[in-house]
């Protein structure tokens, strides 16, 4: 199995923290290869309990995997509780050495993160085949986001009339959509139905076509459909540059 | 007069004898669930003991019943509470420590030997994997012979309060009530499950609260166990509850008598429980309106620089209990803040029990002091708040979605910060010096204790080591079909009981039952956090503003299995106060995983609890594992119940300054500390 090496994993921590703490920093990072995922969703949607369950997925393939976590730092008095993190941890990601995860917090407005969002996410991608990074919020949040990832994954709740996913700009740009059947979300499959019919209908401007998942974070049910559909567009992406 | 005026008069308290009072072992009970309480029966005397291998606890409980003890009660070590085996990666420095470590048949069967379990109650404080332990008990009899109809006492099998307090859980809510409910739907003698609000109560909450929340717990189980087509009499009669007897000693005799009165009015107009005139102790129905309740002095109001002085707190404790006519009560040791109670601690918890019982006269009075107007005051004004408080969680659709809801959980810490903040302005009063005060006497017991303590350290290995030659020895496929039969059971509806104990009979260890249960029902989901705004209201006054002068970054995780947040809690909500960054990273972890969390996060502090076990071994292994992932410079915050020579090793040998000790140590200390750090 490939490992994120001690000297790589300091350094890197090391470096997201300066990247943060002093945006203009200027370094001249080698491009790489590796993939990076955005995962979104508006908060509750279940995006931690996905990722948790697509990390296992990317390191059976022995890819090493860079998770950032961003959280929103509170406005007024600067301080934030990053949770996430928590929602990651299981017996067999605890001490995983192929795996690494940052939580970042905005502080302050989403738009001072971004400046440094792209140093951190290159720097990331020297040691890893995979950087999934997690946002919360809508709309905004989503667009911005966009310019850093090449596959864009939004978790959606199936809650209220899936007729509004159309009328949310934040979907535009998506490539996959999940929809969480949570056990206590009871319209979860009529939901999902609908959405399928709707976005699923949607093409990109890149030609791709949107799709669209059910799926159980909590049980795993619908995961391994997910990362294929995942795989599909990496794939897709690589034709493109071709 | 009035509250003010310190007392009351007729015209503040109308006692409606009939209604609110009644004769004692009349409905509402409010007086006692016997007409003569403590004439007829002394309160029993039960010591909660436990710790190393069977054998030793075995030994521990020979001697309690040599000084009087008159019921056993059994104390299990985390990783046993937590339904690991003592060789999992997390159990370390924790197996045998603060309880007996339980693995596998043959360690219950040495737990009980030569104790005539047929004549004697036993109790069992466990709560996750309680339906294990509780199988295993009926295993230990069949293989005497004894008619399980002979086994009588009590199992705490409260998973409700793991998720409200104490957060000993190990599936998600609804899984977890099913497997207490398998245990309590038996036909027994036995007391299936004890409804605690001890250590809500423990994790700060108020004495309303503590009625409130454990009477809701009860409501949950009675409509559980009505679901399952049981009719009430078959099961009421042997429900329990287990009461937190604390330092406000009228409030305390108050809160037992309104808890009674309370779930007596719940039974008989919820759950249509008849109150019959013609009465006979025997009758189930009669039995059915009982609330009846163990109390246990309060662990958390004892003090850590003068040991000797908590035996006068426990008496108080103690008295108040008796007075609130309990049925048994649980002294603890002076000397348990420091470790887990010596011989001597024992002795002294029993010896105050025997001379409140032998001395005072006291038990020749039944609720003596009814009728007079601050008692009566207060136990209607608790009866009422309680009422209040349960109608809410009735609101929200019953306990199990309160829960869900983080309801109790936020209510309790909202009232530990406030309760923690009046504690640190209570002690910094002059008169009040003598609460922290050092007392140099101390030493020579601490020499003993530390004796005792360094033995604990062996278990571990010897405990392990028969672990692993049973396991290689036993019959593999009987144990491993045995497995596989409970996750199939799991799946399905039927009562896990006689399949539980299938397989331990069939010498599957605890830890691989309760992980065949994981893997069909998953693990419990631990809640985000309980801060609200009020919390971080009071944590603002904690700080008194300060802030930190950049983004600090701070990293908390409890360490081993322990599962005490209040400290946790109140430490997040004040670096959150002083704009730090915090990570979350949760409980029950090990060094490894905090160390390797820590530099990927670029920390500048961890904050370690790690309450139970040998405490220096959690903080050593944590900073060799920063060490291997090239984190050194990360300052260590740490917290834990250890003797002073562990403490001074921690601070001196690994060079952790900053310690923090339940019992003698403050909040306000990690403010000014951290203001000292940051250079102002």
């Amino acid at each position: 199995m490939k490992n994120i090496e001690m000297f790589e994993r300091s350094a890197l921590a090391y470096m997201i923290g300066a990247f943060q703490k002093y945006p203009n920093l200027a370094m001249n990072i080698e491009p790489s290869s590796a993939w990076v995922v955005g995962v979104t969703g508006v908060t509750g949607a279940g995006k931690s309990m996905l990722i948790s369950r697509l990390i296992p997925s990317f390191r059976k393939k022995d890819m090493r995997v860079v998770a950032l976590l961003i959280d929103p730092s509170s406005q007024k008095r600067g301080w934030a509780i990053l949770g996430d993190r928590r929602n990651l941890r299981s017996d067999e990601l605890d001490c995983d050495k192929g795996l690494f995860i940052r939580s970042l917090a905005t502080r302050g407005e989403w738009s001072a993160l971004t400046d440094s969002l792209s140093k951190i996410i290159a720097y990331s991608k020297l040691f890893s085949d995979i950087v999934i990074v997690e946002t919360a919020g809508a709309g905004q949040t989503d667009v911005e986001i966009r310019e850093h990832v090449d596959t864009l994954v939004q978790v959606i709740e199936p809650l209220g009339d899936s007729l509004n996913l159309e009328k949310a700009g934040q979907s535009e740009e998506v490539n996959i959509f999940v929809v969480n059947d949570r056990e206590d979300f009871k319209s979860g499959k009529k939901f999902f139905t609908s959405a399928k019919l709707i976005l699923g209908e949607q093409y990109l401007d890149d030609g791709w076509r949107k799709k669209v998942y059910l799926a159980n974070a909590e049980t795993g049910f619908g995961v391994a459909e997910v990362v294929e559909g995942l795989f599909e567009h990496r794939d897709f992406l690589e034709t493109k540059k071709v | 007069m009035s509250l003010e005026n310190g007392f009351f008069g007729p015209n503040e308290v109308l006692i409606d004898y009939l209604t609110k009072l009644n004769d004692p072992g009349r409905y509402p009970f409010t007086r006692g669930i016997f007409p003569e309480m403590f004439r007829k029966k002394n309160p029993t005397l039960r010591q909660f003991a436990g710790h190393g291998l069977a054998r030793d606890t075995n030994e521990r409980f020979k001697k309690i019943i040599a000084l009087g003890g008159t019921g056993l009660s059994t104390a299990f070590d985390l990783p046993t509470l937590y339904g690991d085996d003592s060789d999992a990666p997390l159990s370390r420095h924790e197996v045998g420590w603060d309880g007996v470590a339980i693995d596998r048949l043959e360690d219950m069967d040495e737990l009980f030997s030569g104790i005539p379990i047929d004549k004697l109650t036993v109790s069992m404080t466990i709560n996750a994997p309680a339906a294990i332990i509780r199988a295993m008990y009926n295993a230990v009899a069949k293989k005497r012979g004894i008619p399980l109809s002979s086994l009588r006492g009590t199992i705490q099998n409260d998973i409700f309060k793991e998720h409200i307090a104490q957060n000993e859980v190990l599936y998600p809510l609804k899984h977890g009530i099913r497997l207490a409910v398998d245990v309590m739907a038996a036909r027994s003698n036995f007391h299936e499950v004890s409804v605690s609000g001890y250590h809500i109560r423990e994790a700060g909450s108020s004495a309303v609260q503590e009625v409130a929340y454990t009477l809701a717990d009860g409501i949950a189980y009675v409509e559980e166990l009505l679901k399952r087509g049981l009719k009430i009499e078959e099961f009421a009669p042997r429900l329990s509850f287990f009461f937190d007897a604390h330092n406000n000693f009228f409030e305390e005799i108050a809160k037992f008598r309104a808890a009674r009165r309370l779930w007596a009015e719940i039974m008989h107009k919820r759950f249509r429980v008849p109150i019959l005139e013609n009465y006979d102790l025997k009758d189930t129905k009669l039995q059915s309106l009982w609330c009846r309740m163990h109390a246990q002095t309060a662990g958390c109001t004892l003090t850590r620089n003068q040991p000797l002085t908590n035996l006068m707190r426990i008496n108080n404790q103690a008295l108040a209990a008796l007075l609130g006519g309990v049925q048994s009560i649980h002294t603890n040791s002076y000397d348990e803040v420091l470790c887990v109670p010596t011989e001597k601690g024992v002795k002294m918890a029993i010896r105050t029990q025997q001379i409140l019982l032998e001395e005072t006269n006291i038990t020749n009075w039944v609720d003596p002091l009814a009728g007079a107007y601050q008692i009566e005051y207060q136990t209607e004004k608790i009866y009422e708040e309680a009422k209040k408080e349960i109608s809410v969680i009735e609101s929200f659709g019953g306990m199990a979605q309160a829960i869900e809801e983080l309801y109790p959980q936020k209510k309790i810490h909202e009232n530990a910060i406030a309760d923690r903040e009046t504690f640190e302005q209570w002690k910094n009063d002059p008169n009040k010096k003598y609460f922290f005060e050092q007392d140099d006497t101390a030493d020579e017991d601490l020499a003993e204790i530390s004796e005792e303590v360094e033995k604990r350290r062996g278990y571990e290995s010897e405990q392990k080591d028969r672990l692993s030659k049973f396991k290689k020895q036993r019959y593999q496929t009987g144990a491993l079909k045995a497995l596989d039969k409970v996750r199939r059971a799991a799946e399905k509806k039927d009562n896990l009981m006689p399949v539980l104990q299938e397989a331990v009979e069939s010498s599957a260890t605890l830890g691989e039952i309760c992980g065949a249960l994981r893997d069909v029902w998953g693990s419990a989901k631990e809640s985000a956090g309980v801060s609200s705004s009020f919390s971080h209201k009071k944590a603002l006054e904690f700080t008194k503003g300060y802030r930190f002068p950049r983004p600090m970054r701070v990293l908390l995780a409890k360490g081993g299995h322990d599962g005490h947040t209040v400290g946790f809690y109140i430490l997040r909500d004040i670096f959150q106060a002083m704009g730090a960054e915090v990570i979350h990273f949760g409980f029950r972890t090990t060094p490894e995983a905090i160390a390797k969390a820590a530099v990927e996060e670029g920390v500048d502090f961890i904050g370690l609890s790690a309450l139970i076990g040998y405490v220096p071994g959690f903080f050593e292994d944590l900073k060799n594992s920063l060490k291997s992932y090239g984190g050194s410079d990360i300052e260590i915050i740490g917290g834990g119940i250890m003797l002073p020579a562990h403490e001074k090793y921690i601070k001196e040998t690994l060079g952790i300054k900053n310690i923090y000790v339940p019992g003698s140590s403050d909040f306000d200390e990690i403010v000014q500390n951290m203001k000292k750090r940051t250079g102002q």
